[in-house]
């Protein structure tokens, strides 16, 4: 490659720069600071106290908030992940019964470009109480279903799971996108030649369609589980962590911590914890894929 | 009226979302071009100055908003090379702007607080100007007596109240006849009172569990009648008392006795206050707890106005007295320590205040208000509901601010949350006071 294609140093920096910098400005400098904030007492005005990492045995030890909504956050993952094999299922069916499948396509990648606040608002009409006018439950008592109905998002059993459930529809259409364009860049001329050797339908899937669609669906995997660690607009518009706590995750916790209790340094130190607990997954993820790889070749 | 709701609701949380996001750029001294147009030769050489204005008030029809953008705009006339700019937000949000704002230091010109513990931070971290020096003699003697207490600090006084509430027990007359049922009074009466309004299909009583304030509001009453008087909260500040204690154990208790007779709406936790006004407004649950600031909206709302009654919140148990009242001294107008324009900001909060009064009695919107109001207001109009709370005023005894004013944030929260959770499932009152001393203890 060095002798065929040879790009000079400044070339490099003028397209890599702007960027990098941008990056160091918004996203670095900012993940730094509230590092460097998360051994402080702080309340947001005034002076800082240092206090070594008091910030964090508190949260690891003494938090009852805590832990839950790291598991809550975990749970959003794993519903996040049951998308991507029903996601790859929809985009095979997609392009090999539908003839112009971009509408299609397109209708399921709505929800996507939908304003969160939006919705929020449209699914707490769905799921209100009947009294409100929720739809869910006036459907259930219209067909005769009446003990099913619950006050779904103040169900502190269920409302993380009603929560999870939009999270799930809001997303599907990414990942039906994603597949779908991955499913169109397999050759036609690999299936031609597999239905010479007798491969057809399933079989074909399962031998050309699932191995060469690998890369893809693993770039799914990371923005599902990196996605839902990051949740947060959803429940802040449709539960504010509610009730009592019962769908606060990571980034709900750190927010009402900084700005409802004053304690801008033990929200920082909440952060901290997501950035890493991020970093951890995204590391694991891939070193799961590798393994995955290895045994697979 | 429903869709303009909703729609109001999700602009202003979309816009409370970015503006957040981007920390609200004060776009101090960015002079309106066309004002020279119409500047009077007098204001010619005045530099031209832009006043930011961060108000709650977000809803068009109420009259406490007419009454700010009255005011404004004649003194925008009055004095053409200042505009005020407006930055609205409802209560949650601002209270999160206004957080995001002081910790970056880049607060609005005029901005709104709370009195007492929400205050504190705010003064001990010099994010407001003090305001001794526009205090004079004219505009102090427009306070209630004793109102200005509440946001004074070693002197200071950070902020200027517009408005001064009692709270109690909104009750709409014509459900109560449609379900049997006399006005309560005690408590008893209300528990006993619940299975009626069911039969009828009507909810009992009305409560914005979402946003988790309007519960603690009922609780810090129950609390001011269990323990047979006002003062409880102080005293644990004063490190006199802990949560711990009976009383406090036994308030919650009685609130979550109310809570699993079935007082409440079902799904209470879901409501937030602008849908629960808006529900009791459209002749939804039969009773509310809340605040006199309702009356000016209650009183224009065509479904209920005149059915609605007021009523001091009763004994519990046998304890306590009818003329002690959970006050809200109100929300206030404070300003930015490093605003840049603190001189044009005060002489301007100072016009405001001193004409409040006036407006407010003119929109029919006196109830409630921390300034003196002057004017007969049966020949002016205002309804029996008014006349009645207004009465109330005078019978106050002793008083309690609600627990987010009287205890420190992260307590709080612990408080808050531990009241919405009785609402969704039962709990230990014993353990839910330990868990408030436990709170305290970390961080008082």
């Amino acid at each position: 490659m060095n002798g065929v294609l040879r790009v000079s140093k400044g070339t490099i920096a003028v397209f890599v720069l702007p960027c990098l910098l941008f990056y160091l400005a918004f996203v670095f400098a900012p993940i730094l600071v509230s590092v460097y904030y998360s051994f402080m007492e702080w309340s947001g005005m005034g002076e800082a106290k240092f206090i070594g990492l008091e910030n964090f045995i508190v949260m690891f030890t003494q938090d009852a908030v805590f832990w839950p909504s790291v598991l809550r956050t975990l749970y959003i993952s794993v519903f996040s992940l049951m998308q991507i094999p029903i996601a790859v299922v929809v985009a095979i069916l997609l392009s090999r019964y539908v003839r112009r499948a971009n509408f299609l396509v397109s209708s399921y990648f709505l929800p996507v470009i939908l304003s969160v606040v939006v919705i929020g608002q449209l699914w707490k009409a769905i799921y209100n109480p009947a009294a409100l006018g929720g739809m869910l439950n006036k459907l259930l008592t219209s067909i005769g279903l009446e003990s099913w109905t619950r006050t779904w998002l103040a169900d502190p059993d269920i409302a993380i799971f009603a929560l999870c459930f939009v999270i799930f529809w809001q997303f599907i259409g990414y990942h039906v996108l994603i597949q779908f364009t991955g499913v169109q860049n397999i050759s036609s001329d690999i299936y031609e030649a597999a239905s010479i050797d007798g491969a057809e339908g399933f079989k074909a899937d399962r031998y050309i369609t699932l191995p060469l669609l690998a890369p893809v669906i693993k770039i799914s995997v990371v923005l599902a589980v990196i996605g839902s660690l990051k949740a947060f607009d959803l429940i802040v518009v449709m539960t504010g962590g509610g009730p009592a706590d019962s769908t606060q995750v990571i980034s709900t916790h750190m927010y009402l911590m900084t700005f409802n209790s004053f304690k801008y340094g033990y929200g920082s130190a909440i952060s901290t914890f997501l950035v890493v607990f991020c970093l951890v997954m995204t590391v694991l993820l891939n070193w799961m894929f590798k393994r995955a790889e290895a045994s697979a070749s | 009226m429903k869709k303009r709701r909703t729609l109001t609701m999700i602009m202003s949380t979309v816009l409370a979302i970015t503006l957040t996001a981007c920390g609200g750029s004060n776009g101090g001294g960015s002079a309106s071009e066309n004002g020279a147009t119409n500047t009077p030769a007098a204001n010619q050489n005045k530099e031209n100055i832009t006043i930011t204005f961060q108000t709650l008030q977000t809803d068009k029809s109420a009259p406490q908003y007419q009454v700010e953008e009255e005011i404004a705009n004649n003194y925008m006339a009055e004095n053409p090379h200042i505009k005020i700019e407006w930055d609205r937000l409802d209560i949650e949000q601002q209270k999160v702007k206004l957080k995001t704002q002081a910790a970056s230091g880049e607060v609005a010109d005029i901005t709104m607080v709370n009195p007492g513990a929400q205050l504190q931070p705010f003064a001990d971290g010099k994010v407001l100007a003090p305001l001794n020096d526009m205090l004079d003699d004219e505009l102090k003697g427009t306070f209630l007596e004793g109102v200005l207490d509440y946001y004074t600090f070693d002197g200071n006084v950070y902020a200027l109240p517009y408005n001064m509430n009692i709270a109690g027990i909104f009750y709409n007359k014509e459900l109560f006849e449609q379900a049997g049922v006399e006005p309560p009074a005690t408590f008893e009466d209300i528990i006993a009172s619940v299975p009626k309004f069911k039969e009828a299909g009507i909810p009992a009583m009305m409560v914005a569990g979402k946003d988790r304030w309007p519960l603690s509001f009922m609780f810090t009453n129950i609390l001011q009648r269990v323990n047979g008087g006002p003062k409880f909260l102080d005293d644990v500040v004063a490190g006199n008392k802990q949560f711990t204690d009976p009383v406090f154990v036994e308030a919650i208790a009685k609130l979550q006795e109310l809570i699993q007779a079935g007082g409440y709406q079902e799904g209470a936790a879901t409501y937030d206050y602008n849908t629960t006004s808006q529900q009791f407004r459209d002749g939804i649950g039969a009773m509310y707890y809340m605040g006199t600031w309702e009356i000016s909206t209650i009183d224009s709302s065509e479904k209920v106005a005149g059915k609605i009654g007021f009523l001091p919140f009763p004994t519990v148990g046998g304890k306590g007295n009818a003329s002690d009242f959970v006050i809200a001294p109100g929300t206030a107008y404070a300003l930015g320590a490093n605003s840049k324009h603190l001189d044009e900001s005060k002489a301007f909060l100072k016009y405001l205040l001193l004409n409040y009064p006036k407006v407010a009695f003119e929109k029919k919107a006196a109830v409630g208000l921390a300034q003196k109001v002057e004017g007969d207001m049966k020949a002016a109009g205002y309804s029996d509901l008014a006349i009645e709370a207004m009465a109330l005023f005078n019978e106050v005894q002793g008083g309690d601010m609600n627990f987010d004013n009287v205890i420190e944030p992260a307590t709080t929260q612990t408080h808050l949350n531990g009241l919405q959770g009785l609402l969704v499932k039962e709990a230990d009152p014993a353990a839910l006071a330990a868990e408030h001393q436990k709170t305290w203890e970390a961080n008082k």
